[in-house]
């Protein structure tokens, strides 16, 4: 297990290095940001940009060098540079919105908003599923059956920018009926609050229901109709029927035998939903104003902050490859047909 | 489940559902900022209360909190630093200059024409809201820093070094300032010029030498970048910060202005998306908002909103569609004029800006505001933008031009075809594209629409990349260097081309005068040249609207300001009983 652990943690190295060159080259070809702040500056001063502000600004962002030179650098912080580059020193680089925008800093932080509002969901969405899941399949063909089959398409069909919305006016409707705004629809906790821990997490509650809500319906319709065929598949297999046999309690097979062998594949799933969720809760986060790591990720392509996007697609491809590694495991841990050399 | 319980769960997601879809009230038909048409300067005026919170969203962010700088030319953090920052002063929504009450005494004076030197007379007590007074060495750490002179500033970047470059001395008796400019300095608005930004006596207590060394200058610049300022010449300070998100304001005790404060804070947070602003706007989570753009959605959402008051007009930029005077078509200015002639700007006017703002007017005057005394419309008489398609096929057969099986060919017999771009985010753009692609069509001319990513419009621009193209440029009161900006041969910002040594030499002539009435006179004669040009065809002001909460006072937008709304800020104020 150790073997395959630290192996898996080595193949991870080139995985990511592949992600990152391809990225590199994609958002810097793509765009030319030191053009574009040319273009806004003189648009908004009214004046020509003058030629040493341009040489500094293209210094300073480091594109008066090559796209090799620049993935170099940023990789290495070796060569001529002004000490704000290099992951392996522990610089990710400058971001072209300025100088006070640390990409370090913006992406660590932003990290935890997304985890908050994503682990909430994306538990609550399992959750769900598997209850739903079972109960699908222990009365199947149902009228109960029927129903959670119904809202399990009925949500999966609902785009989530839509559900967002929509969700977003019924709080603001709410809101109006109560006479209070007990529901927030923009942000994730009070503008300005500081606090420990726990403070920050009861402040943030206004603002996690309803986004929370959204994720969890948009996420919770997969994984419920996998748990069902799951759980189907286990109570036709002959083992359960064995026990029946036997006369155990049916609680007791469903509980013991059936649920137990039926959840592996939802919780190997569980550890890839969450690592998924983190890099696409993108349109969740930009629909309810959490300004985490997809929102950040959203607004550096869009700028063509080649550096911040790189942050990002580190930061996610981690969280992906360590969910897969974990995934991976739990197949073993869980499934004792599966074993590692 | 029992079926009442079934019935409740049933109503409850029902509930939220069916809510979502009703969210419209009854239309407010009057509001206090109705009166801004006739008084722009004093409508939704009145009584504050003392004390009082207003949240303010920001449409956009920002990266650093140094103006000075290229980086921090930024229309969102000078919004965001708009209650501390030491402006000379401001344009109000009339257009009329006010001097910063809180730092000078009086208005700048002119003491002499050759070289041009001016006088500035600090008011008594006017300070960084750290117990130290505004000095000299704070005129000159500004001029240091936007000077481009690396023998003041090495490493510096400032986003505009116009007036710094000018200066040839800055010097300090008391109270008063007296800035020499170089002999080549003949700006007629020198009044407006901005003349303080950092303190310098904070840049000293950090242990920067930058009098002595320009090394050390641009490392205080740097360190203003990074730093939330702790300063304020304003009417209020910052209580808490955090870049490109938010700013907290709280009164500053030691202001000098004399303008009282009532409000006890003020939060400017960042809101990204017209709909997140309107929405947190009908959630009572925010007071008011001016964004950058408005759509017809918002103010039809708006207009069912209760408790709320909203304005829409001409705001700080102005659409245009340029022509490259380098295409091979398009050099030829009788095509040109014949193109402008064929697009017809009121109904373009009409299908587009007309739905968020009915009293639109189309812009007849490059440099001057419908409105301004200086405005005189130099386009309708030319028949350019009228979509009179037959005065353009006179043009262009008169030069040799012929239509063949409906398309166009020049005299050498070539089809003209050609591209229109625009930003793919803005619809009125693209429609713009449809209505002038069907215009041209009319003429013969295959016009092909194509988009730009909203990212690269300033590469488009910058490379020439495109044929006809749909774009803004900010419009203020201040004018006298803007035509070098748009239309000098040579100018980093003239995109199309233009190379005219008739308008190069009018151009010359604004800049060489201190009288601003004949400066005015000399950009009109201008904008006279570069509509014979037919180079830019003006379509409207953008409309912008400003959105508000009815219990507040004295905040109404200000299309002269690039605050904004805020511009007045040390007035604003809640509803008195």
């Amino acid at each position: 297990m150790v073997v395959f652990i630290i192996r898996r943690i080595l193949l991870m190295i080139p995985v990511l290095l592949g992600a990152t060159i391809l990225c590199f080259v994609l958002v810097d070809v793509a765009n030319d940001p030191v053009q574009d702040k040319i273009f806004e500056i003189s648009q908004s001063t009214g004046e020509p940009v003058p030629q040493s502000t341009i040489d500094a600004l293209e210094s300073s962002l480091y594109y008066d060098r090559s796209i090799p030179e620049r993935y170099w650098i940023w990789l290495t912080g070796f060569g001529d540079t002004n000490g704000d580059i290099g992951l392996l020193q522990g610089e990710w680089g400058p971001s072209i919105e300025g100088s006070a925008m640390d990409i370090g800093y913006e992406v660590s932080t932003r990290f935890w908003i997304t985890l908050r509002l994503v682990l909430f969901a994306t538990l609550a969405s399992i959750g769900i599923a598997i209850l739903a899941g079972v109960v699908s399949a222990v009365k199947q063909y149902s009228r109960t059956d029927y129903t959670l089959t119904f809202l399990g398409f009925l949500f999966l069909a609902m785009p989530i920018f839509w559900l967002g919305s929509l969700f977003k006016e019924g709080a603001v409707q709410l809101n109006k009926i109560l006479g209070s705004t007990v529901f927030q629809t923009y942000g994730s906790g009070s503008t300005g609050f500081r606090g420990n821990g726990w403070e920050v997490f009861m402040d943030s509650l206004p603002f996690l229901i309803v986004p929370t809500l959204v994720l969890m319906l948009g996420g919770y319709a997969a994984i419920s109709r996998y748990q069902r065929a799951s759980m189907l598949e286990v109570m036709n297999s002959d083992y359960v029927r064995l026990a029946r046999a036997k006369g155990v309690r049916n609680r007791t097979v469903m509980r013991r035998h059936a649920l137990r062998t039926a959840l592996i594949p939802v919780a190997t799933f569980a550890p890839l939903a969450l690592s998924g969720a983190m890099g696409g809760a993108m349109v969740t986060e930009s629909i309810f104003g959490w300004r985490g790591l997809g929102v950040y990720s959203l607004d550096a392509i869009n700028a063509g902050d080649t550096f911040a996007v790189m942050a990002y697609v580190l930061i996610s491809g981690v969280v992906v490859l360590v969910g897969v590694l974990i995934s991976d495991i739990l197949y073993g841990v869980l499934d004792p047909r599966i074993r590692y050399e | 489940m029992k079926r009442h319980h079934k019935a409740a769960v049933a109503a409850l997601a029902c509930t939220a559902l069916v809510l979502a879809g009703c969210g419209q009230g009854e239309d407010t038909s009057s509001s206090s900022l109705d009166a801004c048409l006739t008084d722009p300067a004093g409508c939704n005026g009145g009584e504050r209360a003392d004390g009082g919170e207003i949240t303010w969203a920001l449409d956009g962010s920002w990266g650093t909190w140094n103006q000075n700088t290229s980086e921090g030319n930024n229309a969102y953090v000078s919004m965001a630093l708009v209650g501390l920052w030491p402006f000379t002063g401001q344009f109000d929504p009339n257009g009329e200059y006010i001097v910063n009450e809180g730092i000078f005494a009086r208005a700048p004076e002119l003491v002499k024409e050759d070289p041009v030197t001016v006088e500035y007379t600090l008011k008594t007590g006017a300070n960084w809201g750290d117990g130290t007074d505004i000095t000299v060495d704070d005129f000159i750490y500004h001029w240091y820093a936007t000077s481009g002179d690396a023998s003041l500033c090495e490493g510096c970047d400032p986003a505009n070094i116009t007036r710094g470059s000018q200066v040839e001395s800055i010097t300090g008796d008391g109270s008063t300032v007296t800035v020499v400019y170089k002999e080549t300095y003949h700006s007629a608005e020198w009044q407006y010029e901005e003349v303080l930004s950092e303190p310098a006596h904070v840049a000293e207590d950090q242990g920067f030498d930058w009098k002595n060394d320009p090394k050390e200058m641009a490392a205080a610049e740097d360190y203003f970048s990074e730093t939330i300022p702790s300063w304020s010449t304003g009417p209020f300070k910052i209580a808490d910060a955090k870049v490109g998100e938010h700013v907290i304001y709280v009164p500053n005790e030691d202001w000098a202005g004399e303008t009282e404060v009532t409000l006890d804070k003020i939060t400017f947070r960042v809101i990204d998306g017209l709909d997140n602003i309107t929405t947190a706007l009908r959630n009572g989570e925010i007071d008011g908002a001016s964004p950058f753009s408005v759509n017809a959605e918002t103010i039809t959402q708006l207009q069912g909103t209760e408790g709320l008051e909203y304005q829409v007009a001409g705001g700080p930029s102005w659409e245009h569609i340029d022509l490259n005077t380098q295409n091979e078509f398009l050099s030829d200015p009788v095509l040109r004029q014949a193109v402008f002639t064929a697009i017809d700007v009121e109904n373009i006017i009409s299908r587009t800006y007309a739905y968020v703002q009915s009293d639109i007017e189309r812009k007849g005057n490059h440099l001057f505001r419908n409105g301004s005394e200086y405005y005189t419309d130099y386009l309708s008489a030319t028949g350019q933008g009228t979509g009179d398609i037959e005065l353009a096929y006179d043009l262009l057969t008169e030069a040799g031009y012929e239509v063949e099986d409906g398309v166009l060919h020049t005299p050498d017999g070539e089809p003209v075809e050609l591209d229109f771009r625009y930003s793919e985010s803005k619809e009125n753009r693209r429609i713009t594209g449809e209505l002038v692609q069907a215009n041209l069509a009319d003429l013969g001319i295959n016009v092909e629409l194509k988009s730009i990513p909203d990212a690269d419009l300033g590469t488009v621009l910058g490379e020439g990349d495109f044929d006809m193209i749909d774009f803004g440029w900010s419009s203020d009161p201040v004018f006298v260097s803007i035509a070098s900006q748009y239309w000098e041969t040579g100018s980093g910002s003239n995109f199309g081309g233009l190379s005219d040594p008739a308008l190069d030499a009018l151009i010359a002539e604004v800049n060489g005068t201190l009288d601003l009435d004949e400066a005015a006179v000399r950009a009109n004669a201008a904008v006279q040249q570069v509509v014979q040009d037919a180079y830019s065809l003006p379509i409207v002001d953008t409309p912008v609207a400003v959105m508000v909460s009815d219990r507040l006072v004295n905040v109404r937008d200000n299309w002269a300001s690039q605050q904004r709304a805020a511009y007045n800020i040390a007035e604003w104020g809640v509803e008195g009983e």
